[in-house]
């Protein structure tokens, strides 16, 4: 017992220390909890802090609401955004900003996302701000729930007006668009990037006689098109896919089974991630120009076969009247170089003037059909207005001695220069005229009067009046006189003859030169055609003789090695006499085929091809002269045409031939050509040292001061001319050429002085193509004369 | 080692061998707790071994055996004291099979710096079960009494072999056939 009790005692101790210990251990962990909650707290407000600054400093609003949908909390971005303050908003339903007209579908929308327990929406409404401004907020409401049970929401609203009235706008452009566009009588059609139609508006369902319902979800092209044109669609389609827009033709079928055409022009579409989701056509109904464009078509075949069949015709008989009449001409100018008694050659002037006027009623025909077809060239050169004139009287008094008519000039006009014009013009005007009066005139007169109407240094108005004392026409008559092949009356014709194309001529080539061609007529008494003229002055005067003039600038062809083609023996012989005239060594072929032989046997200077010839004739002739390898493959190559007509001329430069003469030519004309081919022989240059002791007087200084003035300018104007040439700056060369002109005479170089001219003429005429080669001929000869003026003022400087 | 297996020892030794005997296998001067427990202390599991050998020698129980005995005592302190460790698991194995990733867990919320043994469940099928035993303590015995414990718990029946994948015990094998 004793025992027991000792031992429980000890129990006992044991049990109370344990106790403590228990209650130390127990403080110590309640020490531990207490702290570790605190720190816990801290952190907890820590991060509720950090929430609050994030949930105020938000740009969008944020936003709790009750199970009810009533706002527990917001923050201050609302009043930012809507004018509200957050304690007006707290209690408020969340409908109480939404404006009227977007209430009842929002609150349906929210309604269903409780009812389907969408924990997250999005949705795009309108509200109305503090101060009544209607704006757009994008909405994300998240449901907040307890289990299963909803028990409020979180939101997140931003301002989204400016979006959304910039889609409006552009939603409202589009539509107006469309609008337009349906209202033009255009039809439009959209079709998904798979080609099939998502819209068809009404316009285009009438073009094509289907419903839009017929249409949608269908491919057009298998409705309206056959197989060829759905490829072509295919094809567009393709392309729309890669952006591309295009403008295109076709043919469709409408469901009535009749044919029209589409002009469509289609457009890929994008969304705004720029994503393709499709095309837009916009079509127009063309069939009814479709029709006139093929109708067109046909009647301007028809119109270029017939226009094609007058040139022929033209052409024709162009070459068959001017081939004898060359040798006509031809066999005039070596008559007169023969010994022939004064009377003869009064017999040889009128078969020349004759025969003249012959070549002129060819070239009449010719010309019209160039004037009506606007091709005919003008050629301005000086002229001496009264000599032509009495030249052309001359012609017709020969004629009218027989009738003992007079014909004269009533010249009152005081012209002391030239006048530019075209020559040719003013001779055809003159000589249709006077024929025309010499012709219906049996006694009296035929009478020229040429008045002044006004006179100015450089220009000139005059009047030009033809009479006569003919037979007359009425007022009727006068009416259809200068239209093409009229004359005033069958009778006349049969009476009279003539091709009844001279005053329709006159009339187009006084409209051509800027005036207008009138008549007065009284049956019986006569009639008398007047027209006024303005002309620019010339510097030449009257009285200086062009032949001569021209005469002594070309250069000698004697010596140079020609081989003539010509089938036609008289033309031949023509030729053939001129070359011995002119002292050219020459070769003569019956056709293109012996030319094509000798031309490779031996090298010539020049070559002178006629274009019709047997065998080969002369286009070909040129082809095999410079497509082959020989002496002459790049000789000069003139042509020998009949034909007067543009066409032939550029077939001829066409072949190869550097240029070309038109039958009947004159001997001058020839030596012209042959000498422009032919490099003069510049050791025959030479300063003009008369001309300089007449000019200067034998002031040796003023000479010098020129020849250094030449020598410091006209080796840079050399390279610049050049350089123009090169930039074909026609312009340039025409200026520089003009300026630089004058330079030459005043050094005693009159010759070089031509050249330059020949050189400002060409690019005065924009002669373009032809300035490289001129240029290229003279350049060598300057430098000779730049050399000549040189060695002259080297000796005059020192003195040996 | 916990405060609550001394504790629940001692008095289980008080109640079976009584108040003398009790006092007899504490050696106070030894024992740096000098045999005062408390249920929320830890203390040296070197201080358990003395004990359980000490009675040994008073009652001449073998000491495997007294283990054995206090493992099945303590699991009903176990179903006693904490009877949300059982909540929804309906059978011995569920409950075997639970220790490592349900009952250690919440013995760790109560006691942070409990030492606790490790098991290993190979879960043959649903009639057989073996679980490895991994323990510096060696105490293989006293889990052997809770694995008893616990089908008594469940009152069920199933055979219990040990095998010693280790000679001192510190890896030991137990298979459990239901019968």
């Amino acid at each position: 017992m004793k025992e027991e009790l000792a031992a429980l005692r000890k129990i006992l101790e044991r049990e109370r220390k344990a106790r403590k210990e228990a209650e130390k251990i127990l403080e110590q962990k309640s020490l531990e909890l207490y702290q570790a909650n605190d720190q816990l707290k801290k952190l907890y407000n820590d991060l509720e802090n950090r929430y609050k600054k994030i949930v105020e400093q938000a740009n969008d609003i944020i936003y709790r609401g009750d199970e009810t949908g009533r706002c527990i909390f917001v923050n201050s971005v609302i009043e930012k955004i809507l004018g509200y303050k957050k304690e007006e908003l707290l209690g408020k339903h969340f409908t109480f900003l939404v404006i009227e007209e977007d209430k009842e579908e929002v609150v349906s929308f929210y309604l269903d996302q409780r009812k389907k327990k969408l924990e997250s929406s999005y949705k795009e409404f309108r509200v109305k701000s503090k101060h009544g401004k209607v704006m757009w907020l994008g909405q994300n409401v998240s449901l907040i729930f307890n289990g299963d049970k909803v028990i409020g929401t979180s939101g997140v609203a931003r301002d989204i007006t400016k979006q959304k009235e910039a889609e409006l706008a552009l939603k409202g452009n589009e539509e107006k668009y469309r609008r337009v566009i349906e209202n033009m009588q255009l039809g439009l059609l959209e079709v998904n990037p798979d080609g099939l139609v998502t819209k068809a508006y009404s316009k285009f369902c009438d073009m094509v006689g289907y419903t839009e319902q017929e249409l949608i979800g269908k491919d057009p092209s298998l409705i309206l098109t056959d197989q060829e044109t759905k490829a072509l669609i295919e094809a567009k389609n393709e392309r729309r896919k890669k952006g591309k827009t295009d403008v295109y033709e076709v043919r469709c079928r409408r469901k009535d089974g009749s044919l029209i055409w589409l002009l469509i022009s289609g457009a890929p579409r994008f969304d705004n991630s720029a994503k393709f989701i499709g095309s837009i056509g916009i079509h127009m109904d063309i069939t009814s120009q479709k029709q006139l464009m093929s109708q067109l078509e046909s009647a301007k075949a028809r119109a270029e076969e017939s226009s094609l069949a007058k040139e022929q015709f033209l052409a024709h008989m162009s070459h068959e009247i001017r081939t004898p009449l060359n040798a006509v001409i031809g066999m005039t100018h070596l008559l007169e170089e023969t010994q022939i008694s004064e009377e003869q050659e009064d017999y040889l002037n009128t078969i020349k003037n004759s025969s003249a006027l012959l070549l002129n009623m060819v070239s009449d025909i010719l010309d019209l059909s160039k004037i009506e077809s606007g091709e005919l060239d003008f050629h301005l050169v000086p002229v001496d207005l009264q000599k032509l004139i009495q030249k052309q009287i001359n012609i017709y008094r020969q004629s009218a001695k027989k009738k003992k008519l007079k014909v004269e000039l009533e010249w009152n006009v005081s012209l002391e220069q030239k006048i530019n014009a075209d020559q040719k013009f003013l001779n055809q005007i003159f000589s249709n005229l006077l024929g025309n009066a010499e012709k219906f005139t049996e006694k009296g007169f035929v009478k020229v009067c040429v008045n002044e109407l006004n006179h100015y240094p450089t220009s000139v108005k005059l009047k030009f009046t033809v009479a006569d004392s003919g037979i007359g026409m009425t007022a009727e008559q006068s009416k259809t006189i200068f239209d093409s092949f009229q004359q005033a009356n069958y009778e006349t014709a049969v009476e009279y003859g003539g091709s009844g194309l001279g005053l329709s001529i006159a009339k187009h080539l006084v409209n051509l030169m800027g005036g207008d061609l009138k008549v007065e007529s009284e049956i019986g008494k006569g009639s008398s055609f007047s027209f006024e003229l303005a002309f620019t002055l010339s510097d030449e005067k009257v009285g200086e003789a062009e032949h001569s003039k021209a005469n002594d600038t070309i250069n000698s062809v004697e010596g140079i090695k020609v081989l003539v083609a010509e089938d036609n023996l008289v033309n031949q012989k023509f030729i053939k006499k001129l070359l011995e005239k002119f002292k050219a060594d020459y070769t003569l072929a019956d056709d293109g085929k012996a030319c094509y032989e000798l031309s490779k046997k031996q090298k010539f200077d020049v070559i002178i091809l006629d274009m019709h010839m047997p065998k080969l004739d002369g286009y070909k002739t040129a082809e095999l002269i410079r497509n082959s390898k020989g002496p002459n493959q790049n000789s000069p190559i003139i042509a020998l045409t009949a034909s007067a007509l543009t066409t032939d001329r550029k077939k001829a430069l066409a072949c190869g031939m550097n240029d070309y003469l038109t039958k009947p030519f004159s001997p001058l004309q020839l030596k012209k050509l042959l000498a422009s081919f032919f490099k003069p022989n510049t050791s025959r240059l030479i300063i003009d040292e008369a001309y300089l002791q007449d000019f200067y007087q034998g002031d040796k200084a003023f000479e010098k001061e020129m020849a250094e003035i030449f020598l410091k300018n006209i080796p840079k104007d050399l390279k610049k001319i050049k350089t123009y040439i090169e930039e074909e700056n026609v312009q340039a060369v025409y200026e520089l050429a003009h300026k630089i002109k004058p330079t030459f005479k005043m050094v005693g170089l009159g010759q070089i002085e031509d050249k330059i001219g020949k050189l400002e003429s060409l690019a005065n005429v924009y002669a373009s193509n032809k300035l490289p080669d001129y240029f290229s001929k003279i350049e060598p000869l300057i430098n000779i004369a730049i050399k000549l003026v040189e060695d002259r003022l080297g000796k005059k400087a020192h003195p040996s | 080692m916990k405060g609550i297996v001394f504790t629940e020892f001692l008095e289980m030794v008080e109640d079976r061998f009584g108040l003398l005997v009790t006092d007899k296998i504490i050696e106070e001067d030894r024992f740096d707790s000098k045999g005062a427990y408390t249920a929320v202390g830890t203390y040296d599991h070197q201080e358990m071994v003395i004990l359980v050998e000490n009675l040994s020698k008073e009652v001449d129980i073998p000491v495997g055996q007294l283990f054995q005995l206090y493992g099945q005592h303590f699991f009903h302190i176990l179903v006693e004291s904490y009877p949300r460790f059982f909540e929804g698991i309906p059978t011995a194995f569920d409950f075997l099979k639970s220790i490592e990733n349900h009952i250690h867990v919440e013995v760790l919320k109560l006691y942070p710096d409990a030492e606790l043994p490790h098991f290993e469940i190979q879960d043959v099928n649903l009639d057989q079960l073996e679980m490895t035993y991994y323990s510096n303590r060696k105490l293989y015995k006293f889990a052997q009494g809770l694995i008893e414990g616990c089908l008594t718990h469940y009152n069920e029946k199933a055979s219990l072999d040990l095998d010693l994948l280790k000679a001192d015990g510190s890896v030991v094998k137990f298979t459990l056939v239901k019968q």
